[in-house]
């Protein structure tokens, strides 16, 4: 993976965590190892959006990057949020904490009018935005509708092995089982050599493929055009299918967002949709998660 | 004359409400009754209920008939075309055929700049029509529909010439192509939308001035999430007639308290995100979370005039939790504590509400039937058709259960082994086209065939379906004779040549079906030989016939070519564009051509036709506009059509059969039964959510009563629970089946939990939720404990007896290796062994055991085919093709021929990619040749040898070919030569030496080395030199052939710690008296190295505690070693070449 860009480490607030703080505007990074407990400091955290600033659910955003704690997390603010509800209502904290203590330290209408939006919250929560980067560029997809190119109703696959051994031999086959009169198309490459090529492409579908094929020849003339060649036929081989692979949703999300005709409408009409995102693990997240997440959240708030 | 609205929490009450009214028979008997309901479920119910209901109050003998159960909205779509000033927008908007019109539109207007959106998304990069015109018709067209019924004031200012969102304001620049496609596809369409007719359209309706086709009472049941268009249309006729709605609302208390606040707020509909709904009223958390449908329906019924006084719940005095839980949402009543609840439900005595804690999907199939079990033989007056079971995942689900449920599976009149558990059978209700009816399936595969790369998988795969086999009219057996002959003859993927080009792999022929088919069935004609090319004409490989056809039955050979001939002739229907009207009889001939049903289900034709009918609509035939547009569809775009096949589809005849019910939670939605199962309450299957479309205008301007799909399953949520009389019981899946990580459950079973641990506490709620094992065999579903059913596990959960034996299997203790195993049981020395057999029994002794003695063989491990094009040749491959060539030039072919049927026959990688292999084969097969030659290889010279050689008690017969002028027997092979090659000429040359003892018989081997690069030359001298008097030799050859047959008797009775590769390592490093060599050597062999021999399926089987070299060494080994290989090793000489 490419290093993080470094212009990730910015915003007002670099600098040690307060809780107790009011959240401010901006990106926040919060800085953590792995047991600190992010995941409850993200709970917290929207526990507070929702309680006190009066952010519906469905406009905080929480992207991790595994199914798994994607679940574990939907129900660790759930629980946040039913605890806070609790806490409000006159039940005591089993175990309080600083970010509890800044919503109960509120004036009793602020309490009040907290408690209800919890109460709004947890009546929908299943509005609750918190994905995988995957899962959010699913969402994005359809959020976009005709504005993306890629039907939202395409399904997401990991690369098949089977489909890339079958690529693979089509495209040996076809370069160098006869070539034509007086064509020069070097050694054949080896059956394994190609599926290494064919795994590299297709992991990183956003990566240049370089040397341009006019400034080479030879062995690395073939595979640049077995790279390309891979590349558009794995693509076409998966969308026959009706399936995609996991970063194509997110490489078609980005490249809208770019796009000169739709990308300022779509940007306006995503960052309209989501006040907040909370990213979990952004030392995991690479150029092109990090390239989407920044374009939808480019004046709203974002805390990492 | 007028709207009536019932208004009730429980539906027997609305039932009795309902039997009241027909109970007053219309003036005219024979005009049926109308009673409008949702789903066909409900319908099923209501038919019971009514029949039973009018026998209860004498006003019948408990039938129903005569009755209509239209749905709503078919209802409103009859009146509408009965009604002339509206009937006109109805056919020519509210048909299939829009999407035609969508199509056109899209298509005769993309270069507008309005349209440069779509047209970015229809197009391609370079500027060509790409796949997805026909869904974004279809979805633009679902768009419109909702529009012109959920904001018609919208539709009109559109059909006006505004531009304006669902809020009046000019639409957005990205959207700005919605109203103006709009417009152009009224202009097709030439007549007015409904939303413009509506406003005064009714009237007629309103006067009575229309002579509509329904009774003067109209009962509209169980209305959920009403649309208020179709209220208007409803409210139009109650201005001539009595128009019954049958409203269940879970709580009265909370309709009046809403009606109350309402009351005070004007009757519009206000957006959804102001909370018009008043949740707060909602003092029940249950009410305040799963009810917004039922709170949204009060709103909108109300703006449209239509109040009511609910019914009060008559509820007994509750006993159970479920009862309480029941009741306080009946009552809006916030949960509270109740302390003898909180015992009852810790202790296990109340089992109405469980929750069972699963890992995985098919474990919760297993687990709710155990749980209806429980209750079923708990309670006597519990039949199985008091219970129901709902999922969200009928797909998942219904074929797990029909596994979880052995006697499901069966039809009904076949009667039943049970199999060990009780009988409880099930109905599975709602289950989709694709999934009842294989010639569906088939229709889907049939497109899927017509552009793909038809790969060999793919006939492998369709020739075991029975609807092809009833088509071709051949059986399992012919389906694998069909299948070894793709193997056989190489067959990868492609039509023909050209077919390969399309998918980059240029202009091959090698490994597609039509060279494939020519070599078969040239096969069948031509007798197998090394070198035989037909019809090769200059330039042209030629076929090479395939082997093993000849002489065979031909029918496999003939099946596989009609098979292929006809799905060419499939694709050749499909492949091109087409009118959309025209898909439907191309696919159903594509079928026709390659499936049939069984005779008993000729119903599946009709259901497929129908069914392509309904998707490729004919244009529209009446209306104002005959002859509509038939827009060509490509055969992607077809086949996206066809997806929605797989959703399920409900038929009434599967509802209450007296069967366990098992549905969607939509079919039976709020009708009562005693015992409710939610199975698969999982974190990722339920509540739905909504995807967010981008392009639903509405999406941002939500109001009252729009359709929502969590809402609505959360809604469903609280009818089911609501529905159940004795028994709730919720299964999910909160454990990963690999991880055993705790997984959540539903948001709205959590919910559930939260409410129901208010109410009995947190010993409460684990006193009534059971965590399952993760095996259905696992102990702890078989004892009596936490999981047990009734009073704190009285009674064990599980009840197949099957998964009991193997509990009990699992937890009986085995004899471990220490003990001594019961010896295996006698074997009768048969009187003779066929040399071939003792071969390879010392071969491999142990797998040879296996195969004589326990009766089953070991298969090699065998690489599935994967279709693929190979590029290079694998060792395998590799050392057939030299084995080929060795015996074709000992038949005394020439080499060029040779090589020149190995280029024909698809067995290399195809071209040039093939020729490096060739080349390399060629050379290693020539040397070895030469070799062999050198040293008087004569193939024409050697003579069969056959007899029998008699030992003491046992005889050995067999036949060995051998060079009778030079003395020898004599091998050349592309294997290397260890110990394996050694044995084999070992015992053959005392064989032949005891049968022929007058020649000093030699044994000679040509082949590879045992490692390394190089060949050798291996030579097992005679029994004795040429000097040596016969009978000499012949006592010495009997007396070695008497050792291995002993050593064959042997290791037929019992596993013989004999491996011939290790055993050979060993006793030749032996030979030079390093014991530590000798043992390093063993371990490399048979414990560490490359081939690792005690790795083996057999040796792991039968000598799976000697893995270890010093075991072995323990067990025997060295004296067996001894026996066998010494004299062996005595008499071999070997010279690299």
């Amino acid at each position: 993976m490419t290093a993080p860009p470094a212009a990730r480490i910015s915003g007002p607030s670099f600098s040690e965590f307060d809780p107790a703080a009011s959240l401010g505007r901006g990106r926040t990074v919060i800085e953590a190892s792995a047991g600190t407990g992010k995941t409850f400091t993200i709970s917290a955290l929207v526990a507070r959006l929702v309680a006190l600033e009066g952010v519906p659910l469905d406009e905080i955003l929480v992207v991790t990057f595994t199914n798994a704690a994607t679940a574990e997390l939907r129900d660790r603010v759930r629980r946040r949020l039913v605890a806070t509800h609790a806490a409000l209502t006159g039940v005591p904290p089993p175990d309080p904490d600083e970010h509890l203590a800044v919503i109960l330290a509120a004036d009793p209408a602020t309490k009040q009018q907290a408690a209800a939006r919890l109460h709004g919250a947890l009546s929908t929560f299943d509005r609750a935005q918190i994905f995988t980067i995957h899962g959010f560029a699913a969402r994005l997809l359809g959020h976009l509708g005709l504005r993306a190119r890629l039907s939202p109703d395409l399904e997401p696959a990991e690369i098949d092995e089977l489909l890339l051994a079958q690529t693979a031999g089509d495209l040996i086959v076809g370069r160098y089982a006869h070539p034509a009169a007086g064509g020069r198309v070097g050694e054949p490459m080896k059956a394994h050599q190609v599926i290494a090529i064919g795994r590299a492409v297709s992991a990183t579908p956003d990566a240049e493929i370089v040397p341009a094929p006019a400034a080479v020849d030879g062995e690395a003339l073939a595979r640049v055009e077995l790279a390309h060649a891979l590349r558009t036929e794995m693509a076409r081989r998966m969308r026959r299918a009706g399936l995609v692979s996991f970063d194509d949703g997110l490489m078609e999300v980005s490249a809208t967002l770019a796009d000169p005709a739709v990308g300022a409408a779509a940007r306006t009409m995503l960052a309209r949709r989501y006040t907040v995102a909370l990213v979990d693990e952004s030392q995991d997240t690479d150029p092109i998660q990090w390239q989407v997440i920044r374009a939808v959240f480019d004046e709203s708030r974002l805390v990492v | 004359m007028a709207v009536i609205t019932h208004v009730a929490p429980h539906p027997e009450a609305l039932v009795l409400l309902l039997c009241d009214q027909l109970a007053q028979p219309p003036e005219d008997p024979f005009t049926p009754e109308v009673v409008a309901v949702p789903t066909r479920g409900i319908e099923r119910w209501l038919t019971q209920r009514i029949a039973s209901g009018m026998a209860e109050r004498g006003a019948g003998d408990g039938i129903c008939a005569n009755v209509r159960f239209p749905s709503p909205s078919r209802l409103v779509r009859d009146v509408l075309r009965a009604t002339p000033s509206l009937a006109g927008a109805v056919s020519a908007w509210e048909n299939p055929g829009l999407t035609g019109h969508v199509v056109a539109a899209l298509d005769g207007n993309l270069d507008e700049p309005w349209m440069a959106l779509v047209r970015r998304y229809l197009e391609t990069d370079d500027g060509t029509p790409g796949p997805n015109r026909f869904a974004a018709a279809t979805k633009i067209t679902r768009l419109y529909t909702g529009y012109a019924r959920r904001r018609p004031a919208m539709v009109r200012a559109w059909a006006a010439g505004a531009d304006v969102g669902p809020g009046g304001d000019p639409v957005g620049d990205a959207d700005i192509w919605q109203p103006r496609l709009w417009r152009l596809v009224r202009d097709a369409i030439c007549h007015p939308s409904l939303p413009e007719t509506l406003p005064d359209g009714l009237d007629p309706i309103r006067d009575g001035a229309v002579d509509i086709d329904l009774p003067g009472r109209l009962n509209v049941y169980g209305l959920t999430a009403a649309d208020p268009f179709e209220l208007d249309v409803l409210a139009a006729l109650g201005a001539q007639r009595d128009v019954h709605l049958y409203v269940l609302h879970p709580s009265p208390a909370l309709w009046d308290a809403t009606a109350t606040a309402a009351a005070a707020t004007p009757a519009t509909l206000a957006t959804r995100a102001a909370g018009a709904t008043h949740p707060m009223l909602a003092a029940h958390p249950m009410l305040a979370s799963w009810a917004q449908e039922s709170r949204e329906l009060q709103q909108v019924l109300a703006a449209s005039g239509f109040t009511a006084t609910p019914i009060a719940a008559a509820d007994p005095e509750p006993a159970t939790l479920l009862a309480h839980l029941q009741h306080d949402i009946h009552d809006n009543r916030p949960p509270a504590f109740d302390p003898s609840l909180a015992e009852r439900a810790g202790s296990g005595a109340d089992t109405t509400l469980q929750i069972h804690v699963c890992h995985g999907a098919r474990r919760q199939a297993e687990v709710m039937r155990d749980a209806v079990l429980h209750v079923l033989a708990a309670d006597p007056t519990l039949e199985p058709r008091d219970v129901v079971i709902m999922t969200p995942d009928l797909a998942t689900f219904a074929p797990l259960l029909e596994a979880a449920f052995p006697v499901a599976a069966r039809d009904e009149d076949g009667a039943a082994e049970l199999d060990g558990l009780p009988d409880l059978r099930l109905r599975i209700a709602d289950r989709s086209p694709a999934a009842i009816n294989p010639l569906v399936r088939f229709a889907a595969t049939v497109l899927d065939l017509a552009d793909s790369r038809l790969e060999a998988g793919v006939v492998r795969e369709l020739v075991t379906r029975p609807v092809v086999q009833q088509r071709f009219g051949f059986d399992l057996d012919a389906a694998g004779a069909i299948t070894r002959v793709i193997d056989d003859a190489h067959i990868s993927w492609g039509f023909d040549a050209a077919d390969r080009v399309v998918w980059g792999a240029g202009d091959v022929v090698d490994r597609t079906w039509s060279r494939g088919l020519d070599r078969a069935l040239a096969g069948v004609f031509y007798a197998d030989s090394p070198v035989r090319v037909v019809a090769a004409a200059a330039g042209a490989a030629g076929t090479v016939p395939l082997h093993g056809v000849e002489g065979q039955d031909a029918t496999p050979v003939g099946l596989l070519a009609a098979i292929v001939d006809r799905i060419a002739a499939a694709r050749r229907l499909l492949a091109t564009p087409m009118a959309t009207s025209q898909w439907s009889g191309a696919i159903a001939a594509a079928v026709r051509l390659l499936a049939a049903p069984a005779w008993a289900d000729e119903w599946q034709l009709g259901q497929l036709e129908r069914l392509l009918a309904e998707t490729f609509p004919a244009p529209e035939t009446g209306g104002p506009d005959p002859g509509g547009p038939d827009p060509v569809l490509t055969l992607p775009e077809a086949r996206g059509a066809v997806a929605g096949w797989t959703t399920p589809r409900p038929s009434p005849l599967h509802f209450r059969t007296g069967d366990v019910t098992v549905c969607t939670l939509v079919p039976m939605r709020s009708v009562p039964y005693r015992v409710v199962g939610l199975l698969g309450m999982d974190d990722d299957r339920f509540p739905r959510t909504s995807r967010g479309d981008g392009d639903d205008l509405l999406a941002d301007h939500e109001i009252v009563g729009d359709h929502d799909r969590s809402a609505e399953d959360r809604q469903l949520l609280l009818d089911a629970l609501l529905a159940a009389g004795d028994h709730l019981i919720v299964t999910y899946a909160g454990r990963d089946q690999l991880t055993n990580a705790p997984l959540p459950p539903a948001v709205p079973i959590a919910e559930l939990a939260d409410t129901i641990t208010t109410m009995v506490g947190a010993a409460g709620l684990t006193g009534l939720t059971s965590t399952h094992p993760l095996q259905s065999f696992s102990a702890e579903n078989f004892t009596t404990g936490n999981n047990g059913a009734g009073p704190k596990g009285r009674l064990p959960f599980g009840f197949d007896p099957r998964q009991l034996a193997g509990a009990r299997a699992v937890t009986e203790r085995r004899p471990d290796a220490t003990e001594t195993a019961a010896p295996w049981p006698g074997w009768a020395v048969p009187d003779v062994v066929a040399l071939d057999d003792l071969i390879r029994f010392l071969q491999h002794p142990v797998q040879r055991f296996m195969q004589a003695r326990m009766g089953f063989t070991v298969p090699e491990r065998k690489d599935l085919p994967d279709d693929t094009l190979p590029a290079d040749l694998n060792s395998l491959d590799e050392w057939a093709l030299k084995e080929r060539l060795l015996s074709g030039l000992a038949d005394g072919h020439p080499l060029d021929d040779l090589v020149a049927r190995e280029r024909a026959s698809d067995g290399l990688p195809p071209g040039r990619l093939g020729d490096d292999d060739l080349d390399k084969a060629v050379a290693a097969a020539s040397a070895l040749w030469d070799e062999a030659v050198a040293r008087g290889y004569d193939r024409q010279a050697m003579a069969p040898y056959r007899g029998t050689v008699e030992l003491a008690g046992i005889a050995v017969g067999g036949a060995v070919r051998a060079d009778p002028g030079a003395g020898h027997l004599f091998r050349v092979t592309a294997s290397r030569i260890k110990g394996k090659q050694r044995l084999r000429v070992y015992a053959e040359l005392a064989f032949l030496t005891a049968l022929h003892p007058d020649v000093a018989w030699q044994a000679v081997v040509v082949g590879r080395r045992p490692e390394g690069e190089g060949h050798l030359a291996m030579k097992v001298l005679p029994f004795g030199p040429a000097a040596t008097p016969a009978a000499e030799r012949r006592a010495k050859a009997v007396d070695r052939l008497a050792e291995l047959v002993a050593l064959y008797v042997e290791g037929h009775r019992a596993p013989l710690p004999l491996p011939c590769e290790s055993a050979f390592a060993w006793q030749r490093a032996l030979a030079f008296k390093d014991r530590d060599k000798a043992v390093w050597a063993l371990r490399d062999s048979w414990e560490t190295g490359r081939f690792t021999e005690s790795r083996d399926a057999a040796h792991r089987a039968l000598l799976g505690d000697l893995a270890r070299a010093d075991d072995l060494l323990a067990s025997g080994f060295e004296k067996y070693c001894a026996r066998l290989w010494l004299p062996v090793l005595a008499q071999t000489t070997e010279k690299p070449l």
